[in-house]
């Protein structure tokens, strides 16, 4: 009976460890992986944010050490810096879903939340 | 019977109450019709979980039923996490088939979680079968250590898939209810089998009650995929 007692606490802590692991994976992200990691086709129209402050997304026109940052494109930036490219996907998604949240909730006009093939889709032809 | 369906009206009235401050109590809108159902339904089988750690298969001192008709009321309530996890899955797959590329690490540890959860779930249905049950455990002390430690498992990476989500549990008392309600569930069952046996006063189980398990986890059921669709409908009105 000692036996199959500590059989069992041994199968319990290898699930627990097993659980915890995959756990810990999956929310650490697994950094190693994410800068080689493709990003999804993604479309964007400057048309449809015409009302909006260029500021609240190209913070890059405020900081004068971005002004001769290599990289000038958005995604490239955020892709490229090591310290930003494990947490792109986070970052961008609260800053466009976050948007259009806030506008849902005041019962206004919003783009896409949490429909993913809208903004993840082949770029379109620029309509201007 | 009268029992039968005081337990069925209680679990029915804590599965809507339950739903109705996970849908409304953050304040979020509506999304999408199929996707806000799909979501609930998620929830749906996340108060089914909890209830299966309090419902644990062990006779309780009401209703004074037979044995079996606790262990069936535990096996049936599993069968309904299935359907309603398998609606989860193929409902908001359906509303949004690009989550399908989420699935693999590491674009978003919320899929991640999920599928860990559903996989757990699947082993736990498959080694609670009787047929596997006696194959993969030599005995019922075994069974019942491994069972309570997959569940467990199973119970902590779906309360931190819905927390992940962080949509409809944003609100930072809903997370810590959410945190609460887990832990609670967890110790339940410790604390059950800790707890010295009562002796009864000559009444005896009822037999042959065992099929009133059916009707209590229907209803359930019925409840936790009526609710959901009412939801969604008001949602996106």
């Amino acid at each position: 009976m000692r036996r199959n007692g500590r059989l069992s606490i041994a199968a319990v802590c290898v699930a627990a460890g097993l659980v915890g692991g995959g756990i810990w994976w999956s929310v650490s992200g697994a950094p190693h992986t994410a800068q080689s990691l493709p990003l999804m086709p993604l479309t964007f129209t400057h048309q449809d944010h015409g009302a909006f402050n260029c500021l609240v997304c190209h913070h890059n026109y405020t900081e004068p050490k971005l002004a001769s940052w290599p990289f000038q494109h958005c995604i490239e930036c955020h892709k490229k810096t090591p310290e930003l490219a494990p947490i792109i996907e986070r970052q961008f998604h609260q800053q466009c879903e976050g948007c259009h949240l806030k506008l849902k909730r005041e019962k206004r006009a919003s783009g896409p939340v949490r429909a993913c093939h809208v903004c993840h889709a082949e770029e379109r032809p620029p309509r201007f | 019977m009268s029992e039968c369906i005081t337990l069925a009206a209680l679990l029915a009235l804590l599965c809507t109450a339950f739903l109705l401050v996970c849908v409304f109590a953050a304040g979020q809108p509506g999304i999408a019709g199929l996707w806000d159902l799909a979501m609930i339904g998620g929830y749906s089988a996340v108060f089914a979980l909890f209830q299966m750690f309090f419902l644990t298969g062990r006779p309780l001192d009401r209703p004074l039923y037979e044995g079996r008709f606790f262990l069936r009321l535990h096996e049936y309530t599993a069968y309904l996490i299935l359907l309603l996890v398998i609606a989860h899955v193929i409902g908001s797959l359906w509303a949004e088939p690009l989550l399908w590329r989420d699935i693999w690490p590491p674009v978003l540890p919320v899929m991640q979680t999920g599928v860990l959860a559903s996989l757990l779930l699947a082993t736990l249905a498959v080694v609670s079968q009787p047929r596997w049950k006696l194959a993969v455990f030599r005995n019922a002390r075994i069974f019942r250590y491994c069972h309570y430690g997959l569940a467990a498992a199973l119970l902590c990476a779906t309360g931190l898939h819905a927390w992940q989500a962080d949509f409809r549990m944003a609100a930072p008392a809903l997370t810590f209810s959410l945190i609460g309600m887990s832990a609670l569930a967890l110790a339940v069952p410790l604390l059950v089998r800790a707890l010295p046996v009562q002796a009864r006063r000559g009444e005896k189980r009822l037999r042959n009650t065992s099929g009133l398990a059916m009707p209590v986890v229907v209803t359930l059921g019925c409840i936790g995929l009526l609710v959901p669709i009412l939801c969604a409908m008001w949602l996106d009105r």
